[in-house]
């Protein structure tokens, strides 16, 4: 690989052991994926790594684990900082973590923020490159925005913070950019959840191959919201591994179909209407028992936040049911400023702290990995990824298909579709 | 203008006098500016801003269109008013359908609700205009409070401005020499292309020189907030950032620019010397001011700047910190380190200290200097320092650090 | 002594109908958030306060005159002051602008303030201040008295 001046110092060891190891890694990584140079990135966002590496259960004491707070107290100790704008969630249930990470000169992202791009600080910009954190963030940007970014993983992503570069690889290249499959959508994408299910479909057809960018057409911009396509990035990931996809009129990078493909003829093209659609809701839909749980998985944004408070608005969540929401950080702003988290806690709404848990029998658990031992028999929910994850607790899990289909079986305590 | 049946159904007066009242308004201006047609407006920002009387004749005028039983046809986010109390258009919104939400006014900083590419949207004043259509590529002209009142209601707005692609294409190249080392810099280069575009602002001003990993999203929030301040240009290209400018070529869309001007340090200096001090002893220091919200970074410096110091007690030192900059800064513990050193938080810190009421925006001190004898301000960004100089005031444009160091002797080096 | 009238004609019509005072004309944008700094005071105040954006009319006001001006510029809240301006009676009578901005299109629409621009001639050279300027925003036409020193 080309090396720069500086990037040879860093490896020579002369700024340091940590520097030196870490640069180590990354040209490691870089020969391994055929990176020609490395490039400076504009931001690097370690959220996904804030102690506990899955997000699910608590490990401790895992390898990635301590090779990463090895690495950090290494840094520490040489009084090493992050080369480039980090970011990092706030972690104060761990104590001293922050303390560490700013001394590292890493930015904590606003406490207790979600992993959407709406909590981010800074947001990239066009043409930068940049180590994300989360995979939604990942696809978010490289498809939304136009930065470029791979998914490297924890160990990737603090090497790159660390050195404030990246090998060249992957999505860093305009060639693998440029779109390779073509996707029709017809019909209306009515919600955030169309968008997800939009996304699961295309993500699962893609499968093994996802590294073929996807390009949308049919889609109408006017309607479209960020809400929908946080949705459809998070389902992007999700069961599939899509880090980019393109959006004819509305992703950057795709103004025309033309320069989506790069002049060039698509792959394969695919069809995704109403009846592929259909395909993936029967997949998950509420066999009609009573819910125990009822959850909205996402973080509320500021605009859902007003649709449950006038959904729930003189109305209470039935006794039987247990639904919880988590608010993204304007969210609580205007809920507080607003008395919209009076009008959500006084209709029986829990407010909870940490996406994906939820409240039972008075106590937050976490149901991709408590329901079964808990005795939830049935969990009613907007997001798919619930349906994949709390799934594997071989309990039922249903999506249903509208915030207000959501809200309404909370407050009934039957399936409202 | 080529008016669909629904458009012509609202103007005629079949939806009611208000849905009327305000398309009458859309055609007009349309017509006025040989507009086509309407087109769909995916969502608003809108900030009503303040008014010289109270509660003053621009809220009498929404408060009749209210009554006449309009509401918002697209998802309209409206920011929390300055200074953080509920103001005089508070209920209007709330009956309008408005989603109130913690932006604090003015600016495009991490916003709650992004457009996408290609949107026609409505702008909130001029920094959130420039940015969606600069660095998202969202359409969105300027207008006041009557005009983008009057397309959330409608739903539309007239294809006019920026909305048209022929209007977006640069036709102004300037060349950037000089090293723009912080957001004070970004803004004094906005205010210099604002200057120099003059009357010219519809000449789309093409940035070309500056790398993509030399720039953040701060730092053309900062420029969103002064490139139109001098003139009225709110889209601008940004040579590999702007999506609609990933080429230079590109940007002019294959044309010769009509003028190029270089941008050197001599330049972006000349700002500094036009906003430049004539006294030692400031009156005050504002990190951020008119719609010009500090970023975490700013909050970050300023804080390692003021570590075990204190400032000056012969003036207040205040910074403006607001919205989810503020919740984060909170959540880092940096409010009450900067509290500690002495900085107030706040323009309503400051006016609260004077026994100012709060909720009257006009009262602040970046609107009503008089009031509180201010002459010599130090400021970080060059969009207040043009603001509030028609107030009488002195305004010197300093870098963070120096107002920092400014802050802790009291004293201003002339 | 009254000397001879110029005819300006739009390429389009103009808004509201006639008005027609005395000119002053100002050879910078205006935004009246930035530039009237006395409105905040007393809202009849249309003093032009700034030095450094609107020198060619520093000190002087557009109550009850023609203002022309090349365009507006800035900020959105033109618009908002000049509706309290006109309430208190500090009204122009009619805008002459080489190209109008849309604030100062919206608000011209909403208070009836006759206006014209894009003229066949650059007003801010043909006209100069004190003038007798009489606009038709109908007809999109600017009819110019000059007025002898």
């Amino acid at each position: 690989m080309d090396l720069t001046r500086e990037e040879q110092q860093m490896l020579s060891g002369a700024e340091g052991e940590g520097y030196k190891k870490a640069m180590e890694i990354l040209v490691k990584m870089g020969e391994y994926s055929g990176a020609k140079r490395m490039v400076p990135i504009s931001w690097a966002d370690l959220t996904t790594f804030s102690g506990r590496w899955g997000g699910h259960g608590d490990s401790p004491d895992n390898d990635m684990y301590n090779f990463l707070r090895a690495f950090e107290d290494l840094s520490l100790k040489e009084n090493a900082k992050f080369k480039c704008p980090t970011t990092i969630v706030d972690a104060s249930n761990e104590p001293g973590r922050n303390e560490r990470m700013e001394k590292l000169g890493a930015k904590l992202v606003a406490p207790s923020g979600g992993s959407g791009p709406q909590d981010v600080f800074p947001l990239p910009l066009f043409g930068q490159y940049v180590a994300p954190g989360p995979t939604n963030v990942a696809t978010y940007l490289n498809s939304m925005v136009g930065a470029r970014g791979n998914n490297e993983g924890p160990v990737g992503v603090h090497m790159a913070a660390l050195t404030g570069r990246i090998p060249e690889y992957g999505y860093l290249l305009d060639e693998n950019r440029h779109g390779k499959v073509l996707v029709e959508v017809k019909g209306q994408l009515k919600n955030y959840i169309d968008w997800a299910v939009l996304g699961f479909y295309i993500s699962k057809r893609l499968s093994t191959h996802y590294w073929d960018v996807p390009v949308l057409t049919g889609i109408d911009p006017i309607t479209v919201t960020s809400d929908d396509i946080m949705s459809f990035c998070a389902s992007m990931n999700h069961p599939g591994s899509v880090t980019h996809f393109l959006i004819e009129g509305l992703s950057p990078e795709a103004a025309t179909l033309e320069t989506a493909f790069d002049g060039k003829e698509p792959k394969e093209t695919f069809i995704v209407g109403p009846k592929e659609m259909k395909e993936i809701y029967d997949m998950y839909a509420p066999s009609g028992n009573k819910p125990d749980i009822v959850t909205v998985r996402f973080p509320l944004t500021v605009e859902r936040l007003y649709e449950v408070a006038h959904l729930l608005e003189g109305k209470r969540i039935h006794k039987d049911v247990s639904f919880a929401v988590i608010l993204s950080n304007s969210a609580k702003l205007v809920a507080e400023r607003y008395g919209l988290r009076e009008v959500l806690e006084s209709a029986g709404v829990l407010m909870g702290d940490r996406q994906g848990q939820v409240m039972w029998n008075g106590r937050i658990i976490d149901p991709w990995v408590d329901a079964r031992r808990e005795g939830i028999k049935t969990m009613v929910t907007d997001s798919l990824k619930d349906c994949n994850g709390v799934g594997q607790q071989e309990i039922e899990v249903a999506l249903l298909p509208s915030l207000e289909a959501v809200i309404n079986t909370a407050i009934s305590g039957k399936i409202e579709v | 203008m080529d008016l669909t049946r629904e458009e012509q159904q609202m103007l005629s007066g079949a939806d009611g006098e208000g849905y009327k009242k305000v398309m009458e308004i859309l055609v007009e201006l349309g017509e006025f500016y040989k507009a086509k047609r309407l087109v769909p407006v995916s969502l608003g920002y809108i900030t009503l801003g303040p008014t010289p009387s109270k509660p003053g004749k621009a809220i009498e005028w929404l408060e009749e269109l209210v009554d006449l039983g309009v509401t918002f046809k697209c998802p309209v986010f409206v920011p929390t008013d300055f200074g953080g109390r509920v103001g005089p258009d508070y209920e209007i919104n709330r009956k309008l359908g408005a989603i109130f939400a913690y932006q604090g006014g003015g600016h495009a900083r991490n916003p709650f609700y992004l457009p996408v590419f290609g949107q026609h949207i409505i702008g909130d004043g001029t920094s959130v205009t420039h940015y969606m259509n600069s660095y998202i590529g969202a359409r969105a002209n300027t207008e006041d409070f009557i005009g983008e009142y009057s397309a959330a209601i409608v739903g539309k707005t007239p294809e006019y401005g920026l909305h048209l692609t022929e209007n977006r294409i640069g036709k102004t190249l300037f060349d950037i020499k000089v090293r723009l080392k912080d957001e004070t810099d970004w803004s004094a280069l906005g205010y210099y292309i604002s200057r120099t575009l003059g009357t010219h602002y519809w000449d789309v001003p093409v940035i070309n020189g500056v790398k993509p990993d030399e720039v953040t999203n701060d730092d053309l929030d900062t420029f969103s907030s002064s490139v139109p301040a001098y003139g009225a240009c709110v889209h601008s290209l940004l040579v590999g950032i702007s999506p609609e400018a990933r080429t230079l070529e590109e940007a002019f869309a294959g044309e010769k620019p009509k003028q190029t001007f270089v941008v050197g340090s001599e330049e972006l200096n000349g700002v500094y010397k036009t906003f430049s001090a004539v006294e030692e002893k400031p009156d005050m220091i504002s990190v951020g001011g008119f719609g010009v919200n500090v970023s975490i970074d700013t909050v970050m410096k300023l804080v390692n700047l003021l570590e075990g110091k204190k400032v000056s007690e012969d003036f207040p030192t205040v910074i403006a910190l607001d919205g989810p900059v503020k919740l984060t800064a909170d959540g880092m513990g940096l409010t009450d380190k900067l509290r500690k050193a002495g900085v107030m938080i706040g323009m309503s810190e400051f006016m609260e200290a004077h026994n100012v009421d709060t909720s009257n925006l006009t009262s602040s001190p970046v609107m009503s200097a008089k009031r509180y004898g201010l002459k010599n301000i130090v400021f970080t960004d060059a969009k207040t320092c043009h603001y509030i100089e028609n107030q009488g005031v002195n305004s010197v444009l300093k870098h963070i650090e120096e107002a920092a160091k400014i802050a802790i002797s009291g004293r201003i080096e002339v | 002594m009254m000397e001879g009238t110029i005819i300006l004609k739009s390429t389009h019509k103009g808004i509201g109908g006639i008005g027609e005072g005395e000119a002053l004309v100002c050879q910078e944008p205006i935004n009246l958030m930035a530039d009237t700094g006395n409105v905040w005071e007393d809202a009849s105040d249309t003093t032009f306060t700034s030095k450094t954006a609107t020198p060619s009319v520093f000190g002087k006001n557009f109550s009850g005159k023609v203002l022309v001006f090349p365009t507006g510029k800035g900020g959105i809240f033109s618009s908002n002051i000049m509706m309290d301006v006109v309430a208190a009676g500090s009204a122009p009578k009619a805008i002459v602008n080489r190209r109008t901005h849309p604030v100062w299109a919206f608000l011209s629409i909403v208070l009836r303030i006759p206006l014209v621009d894009e003229l066949d001639q650059d007003p801010c050279e043909v006209i100069k201040t004190g003038d007798w300027v009489k606009v038709d925003g109908e007809k999109g036409i600017v009819e110019i008295t000059k007025r002898k020193k």
